[in-house]
């Protein structure tokens, strides 16, 4: 497994009007790991997978693999990137094959024709992901779990070296949200990717994520292995409700277990206040 | 699909072919056999073929194939099924332009002030392209500076100028000389009757360029149709690519409603029913609109010029009507 560091953040710093999203935040991603962006809502997870997919610019310095995100051209940057957000709609019926090709796209010009290899490689990446008896049923009749596979097959076609997944697991049932993690995981195992994802389920991020980075208000709390970072203090004081961590000997057994204290007066008194148990 | 990509050929092919022997003068199929691969015996015959039939059979095809492949387009580009290439006020601002050159050219207050009535014919298209491109860069500017560079801004700006404009067009038609604003009227309609030989051919190369160059665009419009977000994640350019199918879709429609007026929904209708047929991505949506809008505008047109006998009914009514009755099928059959 790689361990050099692939992506990194120099003192990035968003700020929109008065309110600052993220604030000198230096981070390192290193290449052929499963990295998590973990936080409360409104943390700034979403903001910082933009940053660092080049979707949203910034002050600092966003750099892969020894260069600077800013001088790769939109198509250069989709070769090397490949991004699943939240949102993704389709109006007019796309088969899961034609959603999947349009991963092509970065390394095709105006003339350049879909060929038959082509259409192999799109067949191949739906196969890894398990849809290839679904690939001519429509986007938008696939369930939850296989529209995210279908996003991966196409991240996958893509041929990026990273995979950037904005809360992937959102809306899936526990299933297919182990289902869709295991994917990504194997991807960083067999293929040397990496992935970065943000989650919000933090047992998940410590049963598959090798480094997590846990946001709050803007900044990057924490930093490391699941097991350095998912500590009980830090844990409630993040997420504004008292919690436990069982850790065991193993790298992933890490489990946090949160106990709401459901009172009227708890919840009056924590509503409103910014992060403070 | 290979069948149904014949049948759509074989469609395409025919309408034009076996609309030349409909028409006001009969002509025998020698006689166009004769017109088509040598030259006429009957110089009457020669001239009602190569200047009338033959050009207005010619232009009916790419007016249907125009304005289904700009139908098509920006339904993609808007992820919208309901986009409509005069949503972006092109035939308000036509309507508007019309209505200045009849009450400039074409009215007793136009010919005191000194604007002759023999330029009318050519006043009339001239305006009307004038104030299709006025109407689209009107919503380019309002979209861009006021509401912001959404797309759902740009549809709404299309609405706004397209009421505007109709508002003004009318106002002028209300104050203005009662014949001019029939005639206005008459050429909201929409028809192929004023088509020349010039005209066809400059359709020709306009249909074709913006055809070809939306097809080589195709995959990037599709990566589209899951989201601006994603298609920027896939390396596509997308405010340009926008602005590019935009102005290519105004520039179709502006020369096509400037000389033949108002004719509705073939830009609707078209794209929706090649969609079900043949599929949504845009290479073959594109190809699929051409032929098909081209076939439908063909027989409208026989339609609209043998329907009476010695007048013509104007297309805009038939489209308008054949669009709405396909319409409510739809929902019909939807709902079932």
């Amino acid at each position: 497994m790689t361990t050099t560091t692939a992506l990194k953040t120099e003192a990035i710093r968003l700020q929109a009007g008065d309110k600052v999203i993220l604030d000198d935040m230096t981070l390192s991603f290193c290449g052929g790991q499963f990295h998590g962006v973990l936080g409360p809502n409104g943390a700034g997870k979403t903001s910082l997978l933009k940053i660092l997919t080049g979707q949203r610019q910034s002050e600092g310095k966003v750099i892969w693999q020894g260069q600077h995100l800013n001088t790769l051209s939109p198509q250069a940057l989709a070769r090397q990137i490949a991004v699943v957000n939240q949102v993704n709609d389709t109006v007019f019926a796309l088969t899961s094959r034609q959603v999947v090709t349009m991963g092509l796209l970065p390394h095709k010009n105006l003339l350049s024709r879909y060929t038959k290899a082509d259409m192999q490689v799109v067949d191949c990446a739906l196969n890894d992901v398990g849809l290839s008896d679904k690939r001519d049923q429509f986007f938008s009749e696939l369930s939850g779990g296989e529209q995210q596979r279908c996003l991966i097959a196409r991240a996958l076609v893509q041929g990026a070296s990273l995979l950037v997944l904005d809360e992937p697991v959102n809306h899936l049932d526990v299933y297919y949200q182990h289902q869709v993690l295991h994917l990504l995981h194997s991807l960083c195992q067999q293929h040397g990717k990496t992935v970065i994802v943000s989650l919000h389920d933090l047992n998940l991020a410590a049963a598959y994520c090798d480094h997590v980075v846990l946001l709050n208000n803007g900044k990057a709390i924490a930093t490391g292995t699941p097991e350095q970072v998912l500590e009980a203090e830090r844990l409630s004081a993040t997420f504004r409700i008292p919690c436990t961590v069982h850790k065991g000997h193993s790298p992933g057994s890490a489990r946090v277990e949160f106990m709401p204290q459901n009172t009227e007066h708890q919840w009056q008194q924590h509503s409103g206040q910014s992060h403070e148990v | 699909m290979k069948f149904k990509w014949f049948l759509l050929v074989l469609l395409a092919l025919s309408a034009p072919v076996l609309s030349l022997f409909f028409g006001a003068a009969s002509l025998s199929a020698d006689t166009i056999f004769q017109c088509v691969f040598a030259k006429c015996a009957d110089p009457v015959d020669q001239a009602i073929f190569m200047e009338i039939r033959a050009p207005r059979v010619l232009t009916g095809f790419l007016v249907g194939a125009g304005l289904s492949v700009a139908g098509a387009t920006l339904q993609n580009v808007t992820r919208n099924g309901l986009a409509d290439p005069y949503l972006f006020g092109v035939v308000a601002g036509a309507g508007l332009g019309a209505a200045v050159a009849a009450l400039l050219f074409n009215s007793p207050a136009g010919s005191e002030a000194g604007f002759p009535a023999q330029m009318y014919s050519i006043a009339l298209p001239a305006s009307a392209l004038a104030g299709a491109v006025l109407a689209v860069l009107l919503v380019q500017v309002l979209s861009h500076t006021t509401f912001g560079r959404r797309i759902e801004h740009m549809l709404l700006a299309g609405v706004a100028v397209s009421f505007m404009l109709s508002a003004l067009s009318q106002f002028l038609l209300f104050v203005g000389d009662p014949f001019a604003a029939n005639q206005v009227v008459f050429w909201l309609m929409g028809s192929l009757a004023r088509v020349e030989g010039w005209y066809a051919w400059a359709m020709l190369l306009i249909v074709a360029v913006s055809t070809g160059v939306l097809y080589l665009y195709g995959p990037q419009i599709d990566a589209l149709l899951l989201g601006d977000e994603s298609a920027r994640t896939l390396g596509v350019n997308v405010t340009r690519m926008r602005v590019l199918c935009l102005l290519l879709c105004a520039a179709l429609t502006a020369a096509i409603v400037s000389y033949c007026g108002g004719i509705g929904f073939v830009g609707l209708m078209i794209p929706h029913i090649v969609r079900h047929w043949l599929g949504v991505t845009s290479r073959i949506l594109f190809i699929g609109c051409a032929l098909l809008g081209g076939f439908f505008m063909v027989w409208v047109d026989v339609f609209a010029r043998t329907a009476f006998t010695g007048r013509e009914i104007p297309i805009g009514i038939i489209t308008s009507a054949i669009g709405s009755v396909f319409f409510l099928l739809v929902m019909r059959q939807r709902q079932t």
